[in-house]
């Protein structure tokens, strides 16, 4: 069988903390405001039988994708693995993509490069005592102060100014056989990625078998590749 | 987010100083950059004045969050300087918890917990997955915790935890004693108490009686009947009868229902579950509970569940932190003048000792530092009625009181009073608005030797912190780097005790050598005080033998203590009697000997720390109705306040991550301070989400947004701590140069006040109320 990859998020484990949204930002070299991997939070009930529950969300790499089927240059395609990626260098930001996505889950090429948040700061605070953008780039020797060197060593899909910011499964890692950031980054252990078709690890298979599955707007018939299993609270 | 903080454009890139003389909230002080050949000597020059003029006491200095080597400047520059004026943040920490744990437990600390295999959980505000000393472990086991434990949340907000647990017990704030106190009542009348490890009726005529309860011996603990203690034969308890007799007795659930708001069904069904499990319940406390003014016996009794159930120390219990050893650092008596030696004994200025403040340290009446009341002796005319003298020198280190502190605003007004002022930080601050002269820190985690010990999952471990990426502005190591070069400056100065310490004494273990400048200082002082983790030849039996070399610590980063063993203390728990103390012989010791040093007696004592009980009640777990300030009236809402899952080390309020992502804490939104008013109040106050609305209590007033929310019960309003920053940088203030805040900082209208047992500062249990006006924008 092909790859295909998907990613299992376990509610049930997942605390809400936000690990995975601050990570994928940094590792990305996201620009404020813009969540690769975001939440819904919703808040039910009425004192004292109050719920709150937290769901993680991202692109759902959805199989009949419609950012894909919209996308007039076919920037936006999907990859061989099933992963819903962008060529910046087709992308002509009509932004007909992010108006398409059921699930909101890509925002619109910014003109300017991402990698702005705090070298954008066009005074110090205190003059001469902290620093400008301009001053903390040059001390740093890179456009985004958090730069994580591992991706001096790939493509950068998101960085481009040019193409629409979403997720991309983190395609310059799991091409190489990693997983994606976030992934890694989630202490509660509730992100489970890989190749669902694999003969020789089973575990997302497994887990396919042993929960009920749920992806998000099932309505839509985009067929996602993101799948929740179980809940945030507990169940018994 | 750490990340984000040592990157933050708005970290302080050089000393700077002040050009404004004046001193005040929305002053500019006019900072500009200076050499730190300049700042040290002004600094220097200070010093050595007081020195000069025999009055080195009038040096003080104040510390917040610090690594394992802060004593190097904390105590050993200030001791050999001569002052007894060194303080540290513990008291505005959770003291409280620590003292509830000695007085029945024996041992002046928080607990570590055995999260693998604990059954049931009471979670006492406590919010593991969000907030505590343990997050990323407790997030990494909690989706197991879950499959197989009960988990009961006591807390009067939803937390994130109370969202995923089986109950959510929303208590009215401050009324947490009684609720453990009828939990316990539950556990006896039902026969739940764990009998091998407190005891258990003797065999007597009583018993011939036979019932169902237990091995067929009859339960004498039954509501509203005194118990003679003769009949009760202990093991590893103590006191179990008194304390029934003095405070448990009458405790029932119905009782509990009225003062605490949580159903006498649930608190029933809570006190079963616990009892069922055994000694694998842990009951878990958290500041929340224990840090208000009459806080310490609602905590005693909290614990007081641990050792009714047995969990002391048993597999899915709580613990006591598995020893890990460090080194000490060299000794100072041969540099210390006879000066430091006279003014080490002078009243501190801090004003703990006093009748109405015991302020145990775990080992003295009065050891433990009141931080919090600094502020008001430093507000108090020169020469200061408490002490007899003034401070006119004053450095402080990662301390921010002037934002952190309840009654915030005492700490603005102290501090523009203070002749000299020295701040050292890594970011602007509130604190620092008035200093004279700003010191740029290194970040602890990537810029610097530093190390940490802590402990979870039983196990005791030190991280060692080290230089991981080129500093990238003009800082130094606030503990080491700093206090070295300022001893420099004093020698110069024809002061060289300090330095001759520093320079002497201090000797790496690996190569012999002594330091000749800061950096090698600072790296040395970590050597010395992690030598036992990495040093296999003289490290203790089963310390340190894998990791051999100081380079190989570091690289591993990490040393791993032994996990703790079960029934460890036992015979050895409480102070007094060896035994876990249901009736607590060591608090009645220790108040006991106050009275004595102030020709009193306990009950006069216990009035003067504020608290109710008299009598017998004073040594045993029980309530107290909570202290609120302002009335009813004026003030119609508690208000109570929780802590950001975001904040770290109290400096992330600058950070974008922070802001953009405020809404992780339940209830609130990015970007914004909202105060979490239940849609019924709202209603009534007829407010919207989002309308400005000026909270007030009697201690201040702030500007925030409104939020309804199902979280927190009608008449109970809540705020996270953390917003209202105006002079933290560019993103914490919603403008700097204005001094406005993002929303309001919850230590302007909680009142400073007191947990007069440990001298912590008291700002949980709905200390104070507020009134809610709507303004307009």
């Amino acid at each position: 069988m092909d790859t295909r990859y998907i990613m299992i998020i376990d509610l049930h484990k997942c605390v809400g903390c936000g690990a995975c949204t601050l990570a994928c930002k940094t590792h990305n070299e996201m620009p404020i405001g813009v969540f690769p991997t975001g939440h819904e939070i919703t808040t039910t009930g009425k004192f004292p039988k109050t719920k709150y529950s937290y769901r993680p969300t991202m692109c759902n790499h959805c199989t009949n994708a419609a950012c894909v089927a919209v996308c007039p240059t076919g920037a936006m395609h999907k990859d061989e693995y099933g992963l819903t990626v962008v060529d910046p260098s087709k992308c002509v930001k009509c932004t007909q993509c992010a108006q398409a996505c059921p699930y909101g889950m890509i925002t619109p090429a910014p003109d300017n490069s991402a990698a702005s948040d705090a070298t954008g700061l066009s005074e110090a605070t205190i003059k001469g005592c902290t620093a400008t953008g301009a001053e903390l780039k040059e001390a740093v020797g890179k456009a985004y102060p958090c730069h994580d060197p591992i991706l001096d060593d790939y493509e950068l899909p998101m960085i481009t100014p040019r193409s629409p910011l979403k997720c991309q499964m983190c395609k310059h890692l799991v091409y190489s056989g990693d997983n994606p950031y976030c992934v890694d980054a989630c202490a509660a252990g509730a992100r489970i990625f890989g190749d669902v078709e694999n003969i020789y690890d089973s575990t997302l298979y497994d887990l396919m078998q042993s929960y009920k599955m749920e992806v998000l707007k099932p309505e839509e018939g985009t067929d996602p590749a993101v799948y929740y299993m179980r809940e945030f609270h507990k169940t018994w | 987010m750490a990340i984000q903080q040592v990157y933050d454009p708005d970290r302080i890139k050089t000393p700077m100083k002040r050009t404004n003389s004046k001193k005040g909230r929305g002053i500019d002080p006019g900072f500009v950059p200076i050499t730190w050949d300049e700042a040290l000597d002004t600094i220097a020059d200070k010093l050595m004045e007081l020195k000069n003029n025999g009055e080195t006491k009038k040096y003080m200095f104040l510390k917040g969050r610090s690594t394992g080597v802060g004593d190097v400047f904390y105590k050993k520059f200030n001791i050999l300087y001569g002052t007894p004026n060194y303080f540290g943040h513990g008291s505005i920490c959770a003291e409280a918890e620590k003292m509830a744990n000695w007085a029945t437990e024996g041992t002046f600390s928080y607990h570590d917990y055995d999260i693998a295999n604990c059954k049931c959980y009471l979670m006492w505000s406590t919010d593991p997955i969000a907030s505590n000393r343990q997050v990323s472990n407790a997030i990494s086991r909690w989706g197991s915790v879950m499959d197989g434990a009960k988990i009961y949340v006591i807390d009067p907000r939803l937390s994130v935890t109370a969202a995923k647990a089986d109950k959510w017990l929303p208590i009215i704030p401050g009324t947490d004693g009684a609720l453990a106190c009828a939990i316990a009542h539950v556990i006896l009348t039902k026969g739940l108490w764990n009998k091998k490890f407190v005891g258990d009726f003797k065999a007597g005529p009583w018993n011939y009686e036979l019932t169902d309860n237990y091995n067929n011996k009859k339960n004498l603990f039954v509501a509203g009947e005194t118990v003679d203690e003769e009949k009760f034969e202990y093991a590893n308890g103590y006191g179990l009868v008194r304390w029934w007799n003095l405070a448990l007795k009458d405790a029932t659930p119905e009782w509990a229902e009225e003062v605490c708001g949580i159903e006498a069904s649930t608190i029933t069904e809570v006190a079963t579950q616990f009892g069922k499990y055994g000694s694998s319940s842990i009951s878990w406390q958290s500041p929340g509970t224990n840090m208000q003014v009459r806080g310490v016996y609602g905590a005693m009794a909290a614990n007081a569940l641990n050792g009714l159930v047995g969990s002391i120390e048993t597999k899915g219990g709580v613990f006591r932190a598995a020893s890990a050893s460090t080194g000490h650092l060299p000794d100072h008596n041969h540099f210390r003048d006879s000066n430091a030696r006279k003014m080490a004994k002078m009243k501190p200025i801090d004003g703990r000792i006093r009748k109405d403040f015991l302020a145990f340290d775990g080992s003295h009446i009065h050891g433990n530092v009141i931080t919090s009341r600094i502020a008001d002796v430093l507000n108090q005319e020169a020469p200061y009625e408490d002490c007899g003298y003034e401070i006119k020198v004053l450095i402080s280190c990662w301390c921010n009181f002037a934002f952190s502190s309840t009654g915030a605003q005492r700490w603005e007004e102290a501090l523009s009073k203070v002749p000299f002022y020295a701040c050292i930080t890594t970011h602007p601050s509130e604190m620092a608005q008035f200093a004279d002269i700003v010191l740029p820190a290194k970040h602890h985690l990537f810029e610097r030797y530093g190390y940490q010990k802590n402990n979870q999952g039983l196990q005791t471990y030190i991280s060692v912190q080290q230089p991981i990426i080129t500093p990238l502005w003009d800082t130094k190591t606030d503990e080491t780097e700093i206090a070295w070069e300022l001893a420099a400056k004093l020698k110069d100065r024809g002061f060289a005790n300090i330095y001759n310490y520093y320079s002497k004494a201090f000797v790496d273990p690996e190569t012999g050598n002594t330091p000749t400048k800061a950096s090698e200082f600072a790296e040395i002082a970590v050597k010395i005080l992690t030598e036992p983790c990495w040093n296999g030849k003289n490290a203790k039996a089963g310390q340190g033998k894998d990791l051999e070399s100081w380079r190989n610590f570091c690289s591993k980063g990490l040393f791993n203590s032994k996990t703790q063993g079960t029934k460890k203390h036992w015979g050895k728990l409480g102070h007094a009697t060896g035994k876990f103390e249901f009736y607590s012989e060591s608090l009645k010791e220790l108040l006991e000997e106050l009275a004595t040093q102030y020709k009193c007696d306990v009950n006069e004592i216990m009035e003067g720390l504020n608290y109710q009980a008299r009598d017998g009640l004073a040594f045993v777990p029980h309530y107290e109705e909570p202290v609120r300030y302002g009335d009813e009236k004026t003030y119609p809402y508690i208000f109570e306040e929780h802590r950001s899952r975001l904040s770290r080390e109290g400096r992330s309020a600058n950070c974008v991550g922070f802001q953009e992502l405020k809404d992780l804490d339940p209830g609130d939104e990015a970007w914004d301070d909202v105060l979490k008013i239940n849609p019924s109040d709202m209603q009534d106050l007829g407010l919207n989400d989002g309308d400005t609305i000026e909270v007030s209590s009697v201690q201040g007033t702030i500007t925030v947004h409104a939020k309804g929310w199902e979280g927190t019960r009608p008449g109970v309003v809540f705020k996270c701590y953390g917003q209202g920053h105006w002079a933290m940088g560019h993103i914490a203030a919603e403008d700097y140069e204005n001094f406005k805040p993002r929303g309001g900082n919850n230590n302007e209208i909680l009142p400073c006040d007191w947990e007069r047992l440990s001298g912590s500062t008291a700002r949980h249990g709905g200390l104070t109320r507020v009134s809610i006006k709507k303004v307009n924008d």
